[in-house]
C-alpha cells in the first residue's frame, strides 16, 4: 500500500524532528557545562532538522485527502434552478395569478368595463364620452 | 426526499433559509411567503439589520405568488422606513407590473434611470416589462442595448440566450453563453449548458465541442452527474459517426469509462433515497455491454 509508505515517512520524520530538538537542547546543555559561548548549532543537527522537516511535509501532503484541482467551481452544489435563474428579470405572469381571487375580481371588473364601453359605443352617446372611454381602455389594456 | 413544511419551521431556521435563498437567487416565492407569514412576521424586528432586506425579498415573492395585499403591506413598511428611497419606488413599479399597469411602471423606470443612470437594475426591469407583455423581439433588442452599456453582466447574457432559445436561434444562444463563460470561467453550470446547446446543434464538430465542454464542466465540478451523462452520450455519438478507426476506439473506451463512473455514483446512493437507482443501474450495465461489444 502506498499510504503505508507515506505513513512510515511521516512517523520517522516526526521522530527525527523530535530527536533534533532533543539534541539541540543537549548541545546547549553541554555548552553551559563547559562554559563556552553559543555560536551556532552543529551542522549535522541543522542538516537533520531540514531533511526531516522536508520529509514530514512530503509525507503529510500525501496522507491528507487527495489533491483537488485548483480551478474549481466554488458553488458546485447549486442546482440548475439557482444558477440558471435571472432574478432581476423576474416577471409576474404565472399561474399564481390565475388562482388568486383578487385577480379574478380584477378580470371581471375589466370585462365589465369593456362591455360597458362596447354598449356606449353602440348607442353613440356622444364623442366626448367615447374619447374618455377609449383612453381608459388603452390604459387598462397596457 | 422529505418535503419540508415551511409553516412549521423554527424562527432561526426560517431566517437561515430566507438568507440562503436570497443569496443564491432561487425562485421559491410561495415558500418565502409561507415562511414570512407563519414564522418571521411574528417578530420582524428581531431580524436586526437583515429586516429590510427580508421585507424586500418577501415583497417580490408575494408579487410573484399574486399576493397583492401582502406586497402592499411590505411596501408600506419599507416606505415608512425609507421615505425617499428609489429602491422602494422600484418595488412600487414592480407592483404596478404585477397588476398589469405596464405603462405606468415603465414611466417610473424611465424616471429612475434618468435619476441614476449607473444603476443597472432599473434598466433590467424595463426589459422585464417588455417580457411580461410578451414582446420578445423588443426585449431582445432592449437587452442588446443594455449589454452595450453593461458588458460584463452574466445574468443579462444568460437571459438573452434564453430568449434566443425561445426563438429557436441556437447559434446566437451559444454565442451569449460563451460570453457568460468568459465572464465566469469557473461556473460549471455555464459549461454544461453550453455543451447541451452544442450537442443539440448536432454535427461532428459540435458534438466534439460538446464533449470538450462537458469534460471541462466535470473537471471544475466533479460531482456533476449530468456532465458525466453528457460525456457518455457525446462519446457514443462520436464513436458511431467517425470514420477514423483510432478515434472510434478512443471514444468507445471513454464512453465505457463514463459508464463506469456513473455506475460508481449510483452504487453509492441507497435505493431508499432514490427508488429509481436500481433501474438506472441495470440500464447502464446493459448499455455498457452494447457499447463494449462494438
Amino acid at each position: 500500500m502506498a499510504s503505508t509508505i507515506y505513513r512510515l515517512i511521516t512517523i520517522v520524520s516526526l521522530l527525527s524532528l523530535i530527536h533534533c530538538a532533543y539534541s539541540a537542547a543537549q548541545h546547549r546543555f553541554y555548552l553551559r557545562l563547559t562554559e563556552q559561548p553559543f555560536v551556532s548549532l552543529p551542522a549535522d543537527v541543522v542538516a537533520q532538522t531540514v531533511i526531516s522537516l522536508v520529509a514530514l511535509i512530503y509525507g503529510t501532503s500525501f496522507l491528507a485527502n487527495p489533491f483537488q484541482y485548483i480551478k474549481k467551481d466554488q458553488h458546485h452544489d447549486r442546482t440548475c434552478d439557482e444558477a440558471l435563474n435571472c432574478p432581476s428579470f423576474i416577471t409576474f405572469d404565472n399561474r399564481a395569478k390565475a388562482m388568486s381571487p383578487e385577480f379574478a375580481m380584477l378580470r371581471t371588473l375589466k370585462q365589465q368595463q369593456r362591455l360597458r364601453q362596447n354598449s356606449s359605443r353602440s348607442t353613440h352617446s356622444g364623442r366626448v364620452s367615447e374619447a374618455i372611454h377609449s383612453s381608459e381602455s388603452t390604459d387598462s389594456q397596457e | 426526499m422529505v418535503e419540508t413544511d415551511w409553516t412549521q419551521v423554527s424562527y432561526d431556521e426560517g431566517r437561515q433559509t430566507l438568507k440562503k435563498w436570497r443569496e443564491c437567487g432561487v425562485r421559491r416565492s410561495e415558500e418565502v411567503v409561507e415562511i414570512w407569514e407563519h414564522v418571521i412576521s411574528r417578530s420582524p424586528s428581531s431580524l436586526g439589520d437583515e429586516e429590510w432586506a427580508v421585507v424586500e425579498q418577501v415583497c417580490i415573492a408575494s408579487l410573484d405568488s399574486a399576493r397583492v395585499d401582502l406586497a402592499q403591506e411590505c411596501i408600506d413598511l419599507l416606505h415608512n422606513q425609507f421615505p425617499h428611497s428609489n429602491r422602494v419606488l422600484k418595488l412600487k413599479a414592480m407592483q404596478l407590473e404585477a397588476t398589469e399597469h405596464y405603462q405606468k411602471a415603465l414611466e417610473i423606470y424611465e424616471r429612475l434611470v434618468e435619476e441614476d443612470p449607473n444603476n443597472n437594475s432599473y434598466r433590467k426591469r424595463k426589459v422585464a416589462v417588455l417580457l411580461a407583455q410578451g414582446k420578445r423581439l423588443d426585449a431582445i433588442r432592449a437587452i442588446n442595448d443594455y449589454l452595450k452599456i453593461f458588458l460584463n453582466d452574466p445574468e443579462a447574457w444568460l437571459q438573452l440566450s434564453e430568449l434566443f432559445l425561445l426563438e429557436n436561434d441556437v447559434p446566437k444562444a451559444v454565442h451569449c453563453l460563451e460570453e457568460c463563460v468568459l465572464i465566469q470561467p469557473l461556473n460549471s453550470m455555464y459549461f454544461r449548458r453550453l455543451a447541451d446547446l452544442r450537442y443539440t446543434q448536432g454535427g461532428a464538430d459540435n458534438v466534439e465541442l460538446a464533449r470538450a465542454y462537458y469534460e471541462r464542466a466535470l473537471k471544475i465540478n466533479p460531482t456533476d452527474l449530468r456532465s458525466q451523462y453528457g460525456i457518455l452520450l457525446s462519446n457514443n455519438q462520436i464513436a458511431a459517426s467517425t470514420k477514423n478507426a483510432t478515434e472510434k476506439k478512443r471514444a468507445g473506451l471513454a464512453a465505457v469509462d463514463a459508464i463506469d463512473n456513473l455506475v460508481n455514483r449510483y452504487q453509492k446512493i441507497s435505493p431508499k433515497s432514490n427508488p429509481e437507482s436500481d433501474g438506472i443501474l441495470n440500464c447502464l450495465e446493459a448499455m455498457k455491454v452494447t457499447i463494449g461489444s462494438k
